[in-house]
């Protein structure tokens, strides 16, 4: 399970799904601002889906699996209405790790195909992007 | 424009720019505002539908009065007046829980004159959930969120449970292997005991053989063979077992004279390793116990001792009186001491074990294991100290036993320990 890493095709999914949401400039903690867009693009739809309960459930455990391994993350927490609070720093590789755990749940949950849809509902650019120029940025 | 404003918050809708005929019958809700101030003007029927009001509630009112209206709305709307562009927005309004979405468009309504009349909205799109779908779809997320907690607690669990099976089956199998060993050891004893008697029979029989006349050459060479094959057997079941004729009952004795037939039984062995053997002991010191086993302690303590020394090896035999610091009670101290190899920290773990012997084919690994059964069932214990290195090289055994071996309690120094290991490096 996601106790052992996250799987790899989800990892680059994930880092896709930042690489859509980083800032032009390059600032330091461009991984932790784009962790916190795409996580708030993905709670309008989901919220609507599930229910703010449901999505702030979903971005908790991811959050509590990604806290393991990027330390960072220490001093984050979500707030009631599902929106996350306390993501800052320069780590970079915390924002990939919490939106790699919150879209591999996703994916256990619903599926594959379901998740994939979303995604590409909300970021209709995704299927396009090359992910290997963005990973070896910030890796 | 203020008068006219004045006046069409208090009538019914007129002054609509929108094509009537065409909105009233159209399933999207539809509303005309004034400008600047987002007073209704004008709202179809799919719209007072939408909103839950109807017409005469609405036209009068204040468009941002409905929830659905908020800062977005606002900004959209001086942006749609400002400019006479037309403009769309995605808005929430917010109902604790179940948040509704919904887009609209936006755009002016002109008069032939260019006149901007009034602003018109449409609502394109509602998400129409039914709350039952979105409260079914939050308690099944909720629940597997639950659930991928509660595998990763059992996935865990199941590790360590599975790692303590292991540990568990080791020491199970420790505990049979040490036990087999034992009862192994026991058998051997046993054998050994039951070898010496017709054992000794066959050595008299030799003895009496070898004492009588005329005999030829070559049968008097094979007697001695004879006698010196069974010398063999003899010895090794003396290291396991011997003495046993004397071992059957408890007896007082003195122990300098044991320490003598020890030293007497081994010398040929002492003059093999060329050793110097030191005896101290008080000649009245007397001793109740079983004198055999006692005997057979001290020869296995002795032989481990020559085997370990070598050149300028040297062996101190000593026996003394002690006094228990717990009860006060009588006992005899024998220590065997040599200045040979050691032992070192991972066979002295070993040493008590049945079989245990780091001597290959001429070890059999049982003299100390019988030592520690014998001390045992005199109630008390066996120590050493050893040393591989430095000034204190060698090893010391002591035996402490009862003086008195009829009362049997035990005397161990520690509760729980019947012997004790000491390293000195
Ligand atoms: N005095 C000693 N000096 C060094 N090693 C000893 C001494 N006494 C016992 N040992 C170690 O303990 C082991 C077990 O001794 P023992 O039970 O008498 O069996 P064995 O003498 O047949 O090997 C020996 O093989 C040896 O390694
Ligand atoms: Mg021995």
């Amino acid at each position: 399970m996601n106790r052992n890493g996250i799987n790899p095709k989800i990892r680059d999914l994930a880092q896709k799904l930042l690489s859509l949401e980083s800032p032009a400039k390059n600032l330091s903690d461009a991984n932790i601002f784009a962790a916190l867009m795409v996580s708030e693009k993905l709670r309008r739809p989901l919220s609507t889906l599930a229910g703010t309960a449901g999505f702030r459930s979903l971005l908790m455990r991811a959050l509590t699996l990604a806290k393991r391994e990027a330390p960072g993350l220490d001093g984050v927490q979500v707030k009631e209405d599902g929106s996350l609070e306390g993501l800052n720093g320069e780590e970079t590789e915390a924002g990939t790790v919490l939106i790699a755990h919150l879209v591999g749940l996703l994916e256990t949950f619903i599926g594959e195909p379901l998740t994939l849809r979303l995604l590409n509902e909300i970021w209709p650019k995704l299927s396009g992007v090359d992910t290997n120029s963005e990973g070896k940025e910030s890796i | 424009m203020a008068a006219d404003q004045a006046n069409n918050r208090k009538q019914p809708p007129t002054g609509s720019g929108l094509d009537q005929p065409v909105t009233e019958g159209s399933p999207m809700p539809m509303a005309e505002l004034e400008t600047g101030t987002h007073i209704i003007r004008y709202v179809n029927p799919a719209f007072c539908l939408l909103a839950g009001k109807t017409k005469e509630k609405l036209i009068g009112s204040d468009f941002t009065d409905l929830t659905a209206a908020g800062e977005d709305f606002l900004s959209l709307f001086r942006w749609v007046c400002r400019t006479g562009k037309s403009g769309t927005h995605t808005g929430t309004a917010h109902s604790a829980s179940n948040p509704l979405y919904w887009s609209y468009a936006m755009w002016p309504v002109f008069a032939a004159d260019h006149r901007t009349l009034g602003i018109a909205i449409q609502v394109i799109e509602t998400t129409s959930f039914h709350q039952d779908a979105t409260a079914m779809n939050q308690a099944l997320l909720l629940g597997s969120v639950r659930q991928h907690e509660l595998t990763e607690v059992a996935e865990l669990l199941a590790t360590k449970l599975q790692s303590e099976i292991v540990a568990r089956k080791n020491t199970e199998a420790a505990l049979i292997r040490s036990e087999k060993l034992a009862s192994v050891g026991r058998m051997a004893a046993v054998l050994a005991h039951e070898i010496n008697n017709p054992l000794a029979a066959v050595m008299g029989i030799v003895y009496l053989m070898q004492n009588t006349d005329n005999l030829s050459a070559s049968v008097a060479e094979n007697l001695e063979r004879a006698d010196g094959e069974l010398k063999r057997i003899a010895h090794i079941t003396r290291q396991t077992l011997g003495f046993y004729r004397e071992s059957l009952h408890l007896a007082a004795f003195y122990v300098a004279p044991l320490l003598d037939s020890v030293l007497d039984l081994l010398k040929s062995r002492i003059q093999s390793r060329s050793a110097i053997v030191e005896k101290q002991c008080d000649a009245e010191l007397q001793m109740m116990a079983m004198q055999g086993e006692v005997r057979q302690v001290i020869s296995n303590l002795l032989l481990n001792s020559l085997d370990s020394i070598d050149s300028a090896g040297r062996v101190v035999l000593r026996a003394s009186i002690s006094t228990s610091p717990t009860d006060r009670s009588q006992r005899v101290r024998i220590t065997v001491s040599d200045n040979g190899q050691g032992i070192g920290e991972s066979v002295l773990s070993q040493i008590f074990e049945a079989f245990f012997t780091t001597k290959g084919a001429i070890g059999n690994g049982l003299g100390l294991w019988v030592s520690k059964q014998i001390v045992d069932k005199h109630g008390g214990f066996i120590q050493v100290r050893t040393a591989t290195v430095g000034p204190q090289l060698g090893t010391t055994f002591s035996v402490i036993l009862p003086m008195d071996a009829t009362r049997p309690e035990r005397i161990g120094e520690s509760p729980g320990s019947d012997h004790h290991i000491e390293e000195e490096q």
